[in-house]
């Protein structure tokens, strides 16, 4: 074995023997975790060889090669009108988790198979310095994962969170991107979003909007010919059904609008159209 | 085993999960159908069927369009955004999908409206030989000119260029007190012939390069006369009498630009020329600038095409109307019609998609912010919609539909062989020039896109209103545009542009 190869298992040994307190003429007999641990050091030189170094590198360009073309052919079918639904950016974002713990496994097999005791204490040191160190970048990456499932918003919705306003482009596992109205980008980190009130001015959305019936509503007949009112109300979203309910002594009549931004508005116009009907109603001989 | 494991995979993707709503409802009554009610659809014979789908579809996007909800859809209203939404959710119900620059359904289009008033130039001659002060003269009326930069109030002191300079002896000596502060010196006014627009072939262009030009000198302020009784001159020149609008987004610098700019009466510019010939002489501008400033949307919707989806073929109008004037009443509401017939359109694209039909390029359907302030949401949409227009094959602007005449005019239709397709399906369809009205087609003809505006304008009564569209006409439009869309969309060879000289000769 090269002395090369065995630099950094004496450079831990040194750093073993730094840190212990006793002398070095009351020589203690090692533990058996220290043993294994000193053994697996040794061991090290050997396991980082070109190989796995080469292995490395091609995992990770492929990961990250892979991540860049996921998200040009997601936002390739978007621009071709393949998603109208936009179901592909959920995709995306758990496919880019899958890839990144496929790639964390493959690099780390081999280490934990030859060291892994020392995987261990690497792996648990590298997240106690993470979380302290860079407590950012970790809540960061819990935000991402819980934006990835695209239930707050998706690409393309126009949102205000922490005083911006502007349409996201891109939610990536550590920050989002925003384009600004006045064509400026905005990388926020996730997690002031999560932590944020974010406002989504989604126009596909909808909103309920309730408009209490006048008196002459008691009668089942004129109920029915408002909900029917209702139900062709150009305010109206599609594909959602109007209910008339009874709220204490009075009816109410309820249905989701497209109208988000103005839901007044479409209350504002239905109860007009409701009132002009139950005149006529009144009104008319039966 | 590994098929076992696929068939689960399959399980699981087939099996999508749909969340339930917290809005929706139970329902406690159910649907029961009035006394007398029209006949649906399917029972009607078959002939019928299409015609009372389609006069169903426009009757309900004409009736809101012009109904007081929308406030007339004036750009800049808070009814506006509310337009924008209408449209959104038309063609996300219908199944289009969203197509704008920024993975949504909208562009903003930045509107910037400049006024300029106040407006008065007092031509100051020097004191005579005597050194008595001479009476300045003074102009109020015959003030054509625009402000184009920052809105301010100010009065600018002008040097007319190439005006004598005083004998030495006259100019006095700079005073030796150095608490009196200089006056600051004098903005260059630059009189431009009026042979300089009259050289370029559109009276408006050549305008406009004059101003350029006198910018790029580094002179401040530039005037022509008004010109006479010709018409097309004297129509680009009013331009210059109302307010400048810019297509410019919210917070971006306005555009760099003469101080002013415009058109003066003959007289003032007589006393303009005067004054150039006399030394000593001064002349002092004052104005008023004032700015709104404002953004709406574009919509744009896309039904994907299966063989070439990257090529497009794109159909707009303009949702908005009036322009700067105030909100229009409901039955001056020229452009209802053809939004009516671009969602009904778009309903029956979307139809004809989730039958089977795929058309082999995408159809993208863009409803215009701004288009009553001169198109300004196509030249956004040109400008900056991520589509490249070397993808796109033809576009189909609609103006006024549903008119009373008789015959579909297509504007510029001879500057493409986009006319030749439109005669494949209605031979009664007549090609036209533009003229001098604004056209949204006009700006892809200049990237040599095959583009042709069909309108069907309705004549004024005997009382002098205009007719409310008629759903027949608008019926026969919206068939016709679904059926040149889809043939558009399909055919091998796309439509060619035709340069301007190789157009056939049509009537303005």
């Amino acid at each position: 074995m090269s002395p090369l190869r065995r630099l950094p298992a004496w450079l831990a040994l040194l750093a073993v023997a730094g840190c212990s307190s006793r002398s070095a003429d009351e020589p203690e007999p090692p533990t058996e975790l220290g043993a294994e641990l000193l053994a697996e050091l040794w061991r090290l030189g050997s396991v980082l060889t070109p190989r796995l170094v080469l292995l490395a590198v091609v995992v990770l360009a492929v990961l990250l090669t892979t991540r860049r073309g996921l998200t040009v052919a997601v936002r390739v079918a978007w621009r071709l009108g393949w998603d109208s639904n936009r179901s592909l950016a959920r995709i995306r974002s758990w496919l880019e988790l899958a890839l990144f713990a496929a790639g964390a496994l493959l690099l780390g097999r081999e280490l934990f198979r030859a060291v892994p005791l020392l995987s261990i204490l690497v792996l648990a040191t590298a997240g106690l310095v993470a979380a302290l160190a860079l407590p950012g970048g970790l809540q960061d990456f819990t935000a991402g994962v819980s934006l990835a499932s695209r239930r707050r918003f998706l690409e393309g919705d126009q949102i205000e969170v922490a005083g911006f306003s502007g349409t996201v482009r891109h939610i990536g596992l550590l920050r989002s991107m925003l384009r600004l109205p006045d064509g400026r980008t905005l990388w926020l980190p996730n997690r002031e979003i999560v932590r944020s009130a974010v406002q989504v001015g989604r126009e596909q959305q909808a909103l309920p909007v309730s408009v209490p019936l006048p008196a002459a509503a008691n009668e089942p007949e004129l109920r029915e010919r408002l909900r029917q009112v209702a139900h062709l109300s150009p305010y109206r979203r599609a594909g959602s059904r109007p209910s008339v309910i009874e709220d204490g002594e009075r009816w109410v009549l309820t249905f989701q609008t497209w109208c988000t931004r103005r839901p007044d508005v479409a209350a504002r116009a239905l109860d007009r159209q409701l009132r002009a009907v139950t005149r006529h109603w009144e009104t008319e001989p039966r | 085993m590994k098929r076992d494991a696929l068939a689960l995979i399959g399980l699981l993707t087939a099996c999508k999960i749909e969340p339930i709503e917290e809005l929706e409802l139970e329902e406690h009554t159910p649907i029961s159908l009035p006394d007398t009610v029209q006949p649906r659809s399917t029972e009607l014979p078959r002939d019928d069927q299409g015609a009372a789908r389609w006069d169903e579809a426009l009757g309900r996007h004409l009736g809101f369009a012009t109904g007081p909800a929308l406030g007339g859809r004036h750009p800049g209203s808070p009814e506006a955004a509310l337009t924008a939404g209408f449209v959104v959710a038309v063609w996300q119900a219908a199944g289009l999908s969203p197509s704008g620059p920024d993975l949504g359904w909208t562009q903003a289009v930045g509107v910037r409206v400049v006024e300029t008033t106040g407006l008065s130039l007092t031509v100051q001659p020097p004191a005579d030989e005597k050194g008595k002060p001479v009476a300045p003269l003074r102009f109020e009326e015959g003030l054509w000119l625009q402000r184009h930069g920052n809105a301010n109030t100010g009065a600018l002191r002008l040097r007319l260029e190439g005006q004598a300079e005083l004998a030495p002896e006259a100019v006095p000596s700079p005073t030796a007190d150095p608490s009196v502060e200089p006056p600051p010196p004098l903005e260059r006014l630059r009189l431009l012939e009026p042979l300089v627009a009259s050289k370029s072939a559109s009276p408006l262009v050549g305008y406009r390069d004059a101003f350029e030009a006198a910018w790029r000198d580094g002179v401040d302020v530039a005037v022509l006369p008004i010109p006479g009784e010709d018409g097309a001159t004297l129509a680009a020149a009013e331009r210059w009498r109302q307010p400048e609008v810019q297509s410019l987004l919210l917070g971006h610098d306005p555009p760099t630009a003469l101080d002013l700019q415009g058109f003066v009466a003959a007289d003032v510019y007589q006393a303009l020329v005067d004054a150039r010939a006399t030394p000593g002489a001064t002349v002092e501008l004052a104005y008023t600038a004032t700015e709104q400033w404002f953004e709406n949307s574009n919509v744009i919707g896309r039904l994907a095409g299966g063989r070439h989806p990257e090529q497009v073929v794109l159909v707009a109008t303009q949702w908005d109307e009036g322009g700067l004037a105030a909100a229009q009443p409901e039955e001056a509401q020229l452009y209802a019609g053809s939004l009516a017939v671009l969602l009904a359109v778009a309903e029956g694209a979307a139809r004809w998609r989730s039958a089977g039909r795929r058309p082999e390029r995408s159809i993208v359907f863009l409803a215009e912010a701004a288009g009553s302030m001169g198109h300004l949401g196509i030249a956004r949409f040109i400008e900056a919609s991520g589509i490249r227009p070397a993808n796109i094959v033809a576009v189909v602007v609609l103006d006024q539909l549903g008119g009373t005449s008789s015959e579909l005019l297509l504007v510029d239709g001879a500057r493409s062989t986009l006319a030749q397709e439109v005669n494949t399906l209605d031979p009664t369809a007549r090609s036209v020039a533009a003229g001098d009205q604004q056209y949204g087609h006009t700006a892809f003809l200049e990237l040599r896109v095959p583009a042709v505006t069909l309108t069907r304008p309705a004549a004024p009564r005997a009382d002098g209103k205009i007719p409310p569209p008629s759903l027949p006409a608008l019926r026969r439009d919206a068939e016709l545009t679904l059926r040149l869309l889809w043939t558009l969309a399909d055919q091998t060879e796309p439509p060619r542009w035709i340069g301007e000289d190789q157009a056939p000769a049509v009537a303005p």
